[in-house]
């Protein structure tokens, strides 16, 4: 059953009206007097209430039409029951489809479909070229240094053929290309120090675009320097700012022109305020409705800025230190810059030192047994290609014994006064390189075996000497083992790794007598330091902790004698 | 052959160029004008904005004369003495407003080299002074303000009876026949100008509408008015030859149909467009490389990549507006007297001075739907405004692009007499930040057309006093 809905009459003296909106599509569900159209007279303007409910079929307005009473909005349908034999309906529909029709073929194309259909195969010509850009470097990493440029002008490459080998705080990678191609430039060198989408370098040639480059960065600057040359052919007024007028000017030095897709809500005064005291007016949280930036706002930024060394990026700089003496007056010195690493290191262990009460306490394990325990497993590490390591077993003793004290796999939360526990047992171990400290994290330790586990550490360490470690493998850890005893320390006091709250040390294990009840008896002993955050751990918690390791490595069914907690 | 020395140089001296040199001067740098004209102006202020609105006025004036008589108010035709006419567009407005800026750069104490200049190393031009002289001007700074020029369509004839802007603001005679080729801003200004003073005006565009960039909605309206004021308006219409003959030009083209037909002009006015002059100023002999379309790039604080030589205006890119090029060159002259600035407006207004005017400032509708962004359209019509039907112009339109979720004011559209007046506010409101609650809190004078965008702004809410469109809940 189908209804037709038409103009009513629009009021003394008036004959027609425009229709300025409609409000409804075909295929809605409308109830009655629900608002269908807007119409627009020489002095009013109304909106025409439905007289009935039901899906809409058919719309036979459209925006701009003249109307007059009695002309035919739109065609209802009452139930599911179609009434093919309707001949109206069955034109109107034929208007809506060619409407339709007409709509598609001037309504713009959505960029991406445009890209999708010439993606696949489309070998650029000659003159196409590509530009490869630094992708995204990791969670709060802004930079990095390159440190070997792999490719050369005039080769050809293949896509995801490395480019260049990047080196940022922690991680170095290696960038691979998002396309093949010939190099016709490069626009970096070694010792650069790069950011996100900065340009590696631009291909020419048969260059095939790899799908998703394409749609992100590729095509899309290609296309829409085509679109704006045709548009400047056209004879136009193109005046209002916008997102994509933007990069008609491309931009060559080091600013970007604003985009303007979703400006902060600043006046030009606040916005002129900010940029003179080299604040991103991006970065300011603005205190009026709807985050309006005022020039207070951007002035408390600043002095937030300047309170919390830990916001500022550099904490080993941003502490007020004197300037060091001459030392050249003394004799003779050199200078050498500071790694990545070692600001890194600098940054983090300030960090550490500066929030964390530290408080270091010792103990010591009798491991007799188990360095012979390790000894028989000599065959079975041989058979699975590696050698089982104390610091192994310490691993899979901390896990189980960061079940049994949840305070030290947590971390403390000041700012929303709460203790974070976490309910993961990933840890860090502390790994000597040629280039400073890196610390690799072995994720779930509490469910690997031992021999999994000494795999795992032997190649993580492998990665962080041939300084391959991704930041994901160096990210997530809750406690760290430093295991210094490979190089002959006893005790000593490590720094927590913030925002950990603790970190086992661990040094060389010597062979000490000790008294067995009738006689002295040659033992190994291993010294054991455990540092710890005294916000949150106490003296005796940690001398309990620390001493269920030891007894943990003395005697491992003592950690069997209790059930785990949950 | 004398060399001389300063610290900021500006190679131009349109609205871009000077509105640089001032502030710079202002700043307390030593600042050298180079410019052709005996005064600074440019394009603008010669044989652009400037002369256009005093034809464009005195066009308003016979046609509100004219439609008086629908009020029982009758004037008789008017004489149209073109001489006097041309004289005062002339003497009393560019002349008068080009020997006032000039006497500001003198109060300024900036040195105006009168000549034409080329680059000729990263800190000397070549000049060719007014008088013939060749000389060298060494400079610190550098900003590059050469504008741009109107693209000529090289198969049409070189001939009196074709003409670019320049040529038509010259107001040589009233043609009797005219093609206008090109429906965009420019074109319909002339055609507005030279349908008042008698001419049959024919408009040509190649596109499917007018001002291809302004919402349709803002068009609507100024192109029901020009078909009553204009012979013809041919869309989707090439043209593609054109022949002089003795008494007119033969000009044919290819209609929306694909078929072939042909008419003769008098005069044809060809307004496709601009160039930027980049070419010929010399960037080749500093290894500056112009893009495709010949725009030279600068960076947010205008400059090249030299960073002590900057460039502003229409030769940077689009859009080609003197006000865009004026807060340019005022950004470059404060980058260099060491401030910390950019080029960050969040709008530049464009403003077609037709009858009726369009103005817009932002976003518009077209621009939204190209990016796929959510925005609520809020419009008044003019037709509910007493001001509007007081001056009998009922058929404007002022809307309000706005973000649903926050309120704020994305865009501003008005069509109608004064539109481009008018515009500075919404211009105001979205370089604020404004939400659309402040426009519509702002009170506004009665009866002005002004009060429009204030009951757009409560048209987004439901709730104008002069129209009834409650919000529709959702």
């Amino acid at each position: 059953m189908t209804q037709e809905i038409t103009v009513p009459k629009l009021g003394d003296g008036i004959d027609q009206a425009e229709v300025i909106a409609v409000l409804v599509a075909a295929g809605d569900t409308i109830e009655k007097d629900q608002a269908l159209i807007e119409l627009e007279s020489d002095k009013a303007s109304v909106e025409v209430p439905s007289t009935a409910a039901g899906i809409v079929k058919s719309i036979a307005l459209s925006e701009g039409d003249t109307v007059s009473e009695g002309q035919l909005i739109l065609v209802l349908e009452a139930s599911g029951a179609t009434d093919k034999s309707d001949q109206t309906a069955e034109a109107i529909e034929k208007i809506e489809a060619d409407s339709k029709a007409d709509q598609n073929s001037t309504a713009p194309v959505p960029e991406e479909n445009t890209e999708a259909e010439e993606e696949p195969s489309v070998e650029a010509n000659e003159s196409q070229t590509l530009e490869i850009t630094v992708p995204k470097l990791g969670d709060g990493i802004d930079q990095a240094e390159v440190i070997a440029v792999l490719v050369a002008e005039g080769d050809t490459i293949e896509k995801d053929q490395a480019l260049i080998e990047l080196e940022s705080d922690k991680a170095s990678v290696e960038v691979p290309s998002t396309a093949a191609g010939t190099v016709k430039s490069i626009a970096l060198s070694e010792g650069d120090s790069v950011s996100e989408g900065q340009l590696i370098l631009i291909l020419s040639g048969s260059a095939k675009v790899a799908p998703k480059q394409a749609k992100k960065a590729a095509v899309p600057k290609a296309a829409q320097t085509e679109k704006t040359a045709a548009k400047s052919e056209t004879p136009s007024v193109s005046a209002s700012t916008s997102a994509t007028d933007k990069p008609k000017t491309p931009e060559v030095l080091s600013g970007k022109r604003p985009d303007l897709g979703n400006p902060v809500a600043a006046a030009p005064s606040v916005r002129r305020f900010a940029r003179e005291l080299g604040v991103d007016i991006q970065t300011v949280s603005g205190s009026g409705a709807n985050g309006r930036i005022s020039e207070d706002d951007v002035k408390a930024h600043v002095k937030q800025r300047l309170q919390s060394p830990a916001a500022s990026g550099n904490v080993a700089t941003a502490l007020d230190v004197p300037d060091l003496p001459d030392f050249a007056e003394f004799g003779p010195i050199e200078t050498e810059k500071i790694s990545n690493v070692r600001r890194a290191t600098a940054k983090q262990m300030s960090l550490s030192w500066n929030q964390i009460p530290h408080v270091t306490q010792y103990d010591q394990a009798d491991i007799t047994e188990l360095e012979r325990f390790r000894k028989t497993q000599t065959k079975v590490m041989d058979r699975a290609g590696g050698k089982l390591t104390v610091t192994a077993i310490l691993l899979k003793v901390c896990a189980l014994a960061l079940k049994q004290f949840p305070k030290f796999n947590a971390s403390l939360d000041l700012k929303k006064e709460q203790i974070v526990y976490k309910k993961y047992y990933h840890i860090g171990v502390a790994v000597d390189t040629p280039r400073g400290l890196l610390v690799p994290v072995l994720q779930n330790a509490d469910q690997k075996g031992l021999i999994e586990l000494s795999l795992e550490l032997n190649e993580l360490a492998g990665l962080a000497r041939d300084r391959k470690l991704s930041v994901a493998q160096m990210s997530g850890a809750n406690f760290t083992i430093t295991n210094l005893g490979g190089l002959g320390t006893s005790y000593f006091t490590p720094i927590v790794n913030w925002p950990q709250v603790a970190i086992l040390g661990v040094g060389r294990a010597t062979m000490q007598p000790v008294w067995q009840g009738e006689s002295f008896e040659p033992r190994m002993i291993m010294p054991l330091s455990i540092s710890y955050d005294h916000r949150l751990i106490d003296g005796a918690d940690a001398a309990r902790f620390l001493r269920w390791i030891a007894m943990a490595l003395e005697s491992p069914f003592t950690m069997m004698m209790q059930g785990e907690n949950k | 052959m004398s060399t001389k020395k300063t610290q900021v140089t500006v190679l131009g001296g349109g609205p871009g160029g000077y509105a640089a040199a001032f502030l710079a001067a202002d700043l307390g740098l030593d600042v050298t004008l180079v410019e052709k004209r005996e005064n600074p102006g440019g394009v603008c202020l010669y044989e652009g904005c400037i002369p256009s609105k005093a034809l464009l006025h005195a066009a308003e004036l016979i046609r509100e004369a004219r439609h008086a008589s629908a009020w029982g108010l009758t004037f008789a035709e008017p004489e149209i003495d073109l001489d006097k006419l041309r004289e005062w567009k002339d003497k009393g407005v560019v002349k008068k407003l080009t020997g006032g800026v000039g006497q500001l750069a003198k109060a300024r104490k900036i040195t105006y080299l009168r000549g034409s200049g080329t680059i000729k190393d990263k800190n000397t031009l070549a000049i060719t002074t007014h008088e013939g002289k060749a000389e060298t001007h060494t400079f610190e700074h550098l900003v590059i303000a050469t504008g741009s020029h109107p693209i000529h369509l090289p198969f049409l004839p070189q001939s009196e009876r074709v003409m670019d802007s320049t040529d038509a603001l010259e107001l040589k005679d009233i043609p009797k026949r005219l093609l206008v080729l090109g429906g965009g801003y420019i074109g319909l200004e002339m055609a507005t100008a030279y349908s008042a003073f008698g001419s049959e005006v024919t408009v040509v565009e190649m596109l499917d509408s007018l001002l291809a960039a302004a919402d349709d909605d803002l068009v609507k309206p100024l192109a029901k008015r020009l078909e009553g004021q204009l012979a013809k308006i041919m869309l989707k219409t090439k043209v593609t030859g054109a022949e002089e003959n003795a008494d007119g030009i033969k000009v044919s083209f290819e209609g929306p149909d694909g078929k072939a037909f042909e008419d003769s002009f008098d005069k044809i006015l060809v307004s496709v467009g601009r160039r930027p002059n980049s070419k010929g100023i010399g960037l080749e002999a500093i290894g500056l490389d112009t893009d495709k379309q010949g725009f030279l790039p600068v960076n947010a604080q205008l400059q090249t990549q030299i960073p002590h030589i900057y460039a502003i205006g229409d030769l940077v890119g689009q859009p080609m507006l003197a006000h865009k090029a004026s807060h340019e060159g005022r950004t470059a002259a404060e980058h260099i007297a060491g401030h910390k600035v950019a080029f960050e407006p969040y709008a530049i207004p464009a403003v077609v001075f037709t009858d009726p005017e369009i103005a817009w400032a932002g976003l518009t509708e077209k621009e939204a739907q190209e990016q796929g962004r959510k925005v609520e359209v809020a419009r008044f019509p003019w037709a509910a405004s007493g001001r509007a039907i007081t001056l009998d112009r009922t058929e404007g339109l002022t809307k309000m692009i706005v973000d649903p979720e926050t309120r704020r004011i994305l865009g501003v559209g008005i069509v109608g007499k004064g539109a481009g007046e008018l515009i500075a506010e919404g211009t105001l409101a979205l370089e604020m930040g404004a939400v659309v609650d402040d426009v519509k809190l702002t009170i506004h004078a009665h009866p002005t057309l002004a009060e429009t965008t204030m009951e757009s702004a409560e048209v987004f809410f439901g709730q104008a006093t002069h129209v009834y469109r409650p919000k529709r809940s959702k």
